[in-house]
């Protein structure tokens, strides 16, 4: 791993990010139409015992739900023996893959929170992806659907699906509704600011570690379009190799920036950036940090990278119990 | 280089290049009576309640004076909890309290060994006889720890389990094979493990870098190299596992493609744990690492009841 020094220079020069990436002038109207689809779908889910025997203090469920376009869509979801309704835990994974072991699931059960825990379709984990999108399907799913319309987007679809998760949320029993939380880093975490974005009356605090799908713009820009972006690059260099679509471009993908969700987040957040990260540059985090017009706290990590960072997860013990000054 | 249907193969009945010393049991016998010894501790508090747990960081003195750390997570609701006692590996610190909290929700009280500073090097104190091996010094420290965690408050001192990877591994199968009251071992990779054959492999990373070093530091001809293995023996995990009680359970897992730590060792571990209930879980395409299939195990592993 490649650790970049801090300097003050760099740090303010970091905390003025605004973002490049345009934000569609109809994002607002777009998403509560995608979000009107998503609440059309008939609610169709079923909770079984998972292949971990249920403890006295703790039960471990596989939670399938139908959703968008008839996909089976797959959850963990454990349920900690509590006195009394119990908070719940939306939790998103990051790129690419699916939710961790049943036992990295078990920290928030460790600390008397439900987690749910979704598989994004097509990405490593149990849930069906149906396909259908329109253009190139060779690598990254953030230009999934790119060529046919924002509204076909493989991140708008993930969205709506994730929506449906919400609306499952609020009918399981012993949910405490005023104390749903959200987690998530990188993938997870650009899932999670979404979520909070789009589900704002039923998100109460979000922990967002180093966000992935931010500011696509401005990592083209910087050449950092490999790694987990390295399908911004595929596609610049297969489809729109002289440049000539690149506003279109990048004008769609502003539907499912990270950056363009900021301004919808009502509720608290912790946020978390490793400075020395080379997945997600901290130039789009900051983006997004400073977009955000909720309550908020930013950790910075000067010598981590993309990587586990336990003493940001400490954090999060405190933050979910309404501590973690703002 | 060996395929890994041919890993597999060997491992079957690999025992170790060396057999355990004869006097293995007495040399742990004295120790682990003198690490067991009830001794004062201190239980801070480290701010972070929550509603169903309390978090504490644990000091103690430990067989050679100095002071030993462990992080602590107690159930708040009435006991008894069955206990786990986790150990980290050696290329990482401490594990944070949220990791930790993991073990909570399946009801267990949880002890977290912070190992002291050491240098890493498996041979130091060789020379002095294997009572003055830094690795017996570290078990001396994971049994004095957990002979104070049996006896915190709410603990079911008749069930215990030991966890850990790599180095937490052979921590985990020491404080398995010497503390009364473990009743469930899981290991990772356990590291170091059959001392001589892996070396023999051409180990030379992490735990082996030490090896390496000495016989190229000290011993350049191999002119020690009986006596020095034989040291070695007492803290290797392979020996180790020879004294694990007939009643517990073992769980081991083994990375295949782990090249800081042979995957026969890994076998001989598992091969000569003396416990009658044990279970094997092989990955072909994984190394020293963390395997969300294992973790799975590990967790139904924990329930006391019908798996």
């Amino acid at each position: 791993m490649r650790h970049v020094p801090i300097s003050a220079s760099r740090l303010r020069e970091l905390e003025s990010c605004k973002g490049v990436n345009p934000i569609p002038e109809d994002f607002d109207e777009f998403w509560a139409k995608r979000m009107a689809d998503a609440d059309a779908v008939d609610l169709d889910y079923e909770i079984v015992p998972s292949k971990i025997p249920t403890f006295d203090t703790c039960a471990y469920y596989d939670l399938w739900f139908t959703g968008m376009g008839g996909a089976r869509v797959y959850a963990k979801y454990v349920v900690p023996a509590t006195e009394g309704d119990h908070p719940l835990v939306l939790q998103f994974h990051g790129y690419p893959g699916c939710t961790r072991s049943w036992a990295e699931q078990s920290s928030f059960p460790g600390m008397g929170c439900a987690i749910l825990s979704m598989d994004n379709p097509g990405q490593g984990g149990r849930s069906e992806d149906v396909g259908g999108f329109k253009g190139t399907t060779v690598s990254g799913h953030l230009i999934a659907g790119l060529d046919g319309g924002p509204e076909n987007l493989y991140y708008v679809r993930l969205y709506q699906d994730q929506r449906i998760l919400c609306r499952i949320a609020r009918e399981l029993p012993g949910v405490d509704l005023s104390r749903v939380f959200v987690n998530g880093s990188s993938q997870g975490g650009g899932m999670g600011l979404a979520c909070c974005a789009l589900n704002s009356d039923l998100v109460n605090r979000a922990s967002i570690l180093y966000p992935f799908l931010s500011d696509f713009r401005e990592v083209f820009e910087l050449g950092r379009d490999e790694i987990a972006y390295d399908g911004i690059r595929y596609y610049s260099r297969w489809f729109d190799p002289d440049g000539t679509r690149l506003d279109e471009c990048f004008h769609t993908l502003g539907y499912i920036d990270t950056l363009s969700f900021a301004h919808l987040v009502r509720c608290p957040v912790l946020f978390g950036t490793g400075l020395a990260d080379v997945v997600c540059p901290p130039e789009t985090q900051f983006a997004v940090y400073n977009a955000l017009t909720c309550p908020k706290r930013h950790v910075l990590f000067p010598d981590f990278g993309h990587e586990e960072i336990q003493a940001y997860d400490d954090m999060i013990i405190g933050f979910y119990q309404g501590e973690v000054g703002f | 280089m060996a395929t890994v249907s041919e890993i597999r193969a060997a491992g079957e009945n690999y025992l170790g290049a060396d057999a355990a010393p004869a006097d293995l049991g007495a040399f742990w016998s004295a120790r682990v009576d003198r690490a067991l010894e009830p001794r004062p501790y201190e239980l801070a508090e480290v701010g972070i309640d929550t509603p169903v747990a309390a978090y504490r960081e644990l000091s103690f003195a430990s067989t050679d004076g100095q002071t030993v750390c462990a992080r602590v997570l107690l159930p708040k609701a009435a006991g008894p909890h069955p206990l786990i006692l986790v150990f980290h590996d050696m290329d990482r610190g401490v594990r944070g309290w949220h990791h930790l909290t993991r073990y909570l929700a399946p009801g267990y009280a949880v002890c977290h060994l912070e190992c002291r500073p050491w240098a890493k090097d498996v041979t130091s104190g060789w020379r002095q006889g294997a009572g003055s091996l830094v690795l017996a010094q570290l078990i001396d420290d994971a049994v004095a720890m957990a002979g104070i965690a049996r006896t915190l408050e709410g603990v079911d001192a008749s069930r215990i389990m030991t966890w850990g990877e790599g180095l937490g591994g052979l921590l985990s199968m020491a404080c398995a094979a010497l503390v009364p009251g473990v009743v469930k071992c899981a290991t990772f990779n356990p590291t170091p493990a059959d001392f001589r054959g892996s070396w023999e492999a051409g180990a030379s990373s992490l735990a082996f870098a030490g090896v390496t070093r000495h016989f190229r530091e000290e011993d350049p001809a191999a002119e020690r190299l009986n006596e020095f293995f034989s040291t070695l023996g007492y803290v290797d995990a392979a020996s180790l596992a020879t004294l694990l009680p007939e009643g517990a359970e073992l769980l081991c897992g083994c990375g295949l493609m782990d090249a800081a730590q042979p995957p026969l060792g890994c076998y001989a571990a598992y091969n000569r744990a003396a416990c009658a209930k044990k279970e094997l879980a092989t990955y072909p395409k994984f190394v020293h690492e963390r395997i969300n299939d294992f973790e799975d195990r590990l967790l139904a592993f924990m329930h006391f009841g019908e798996r």
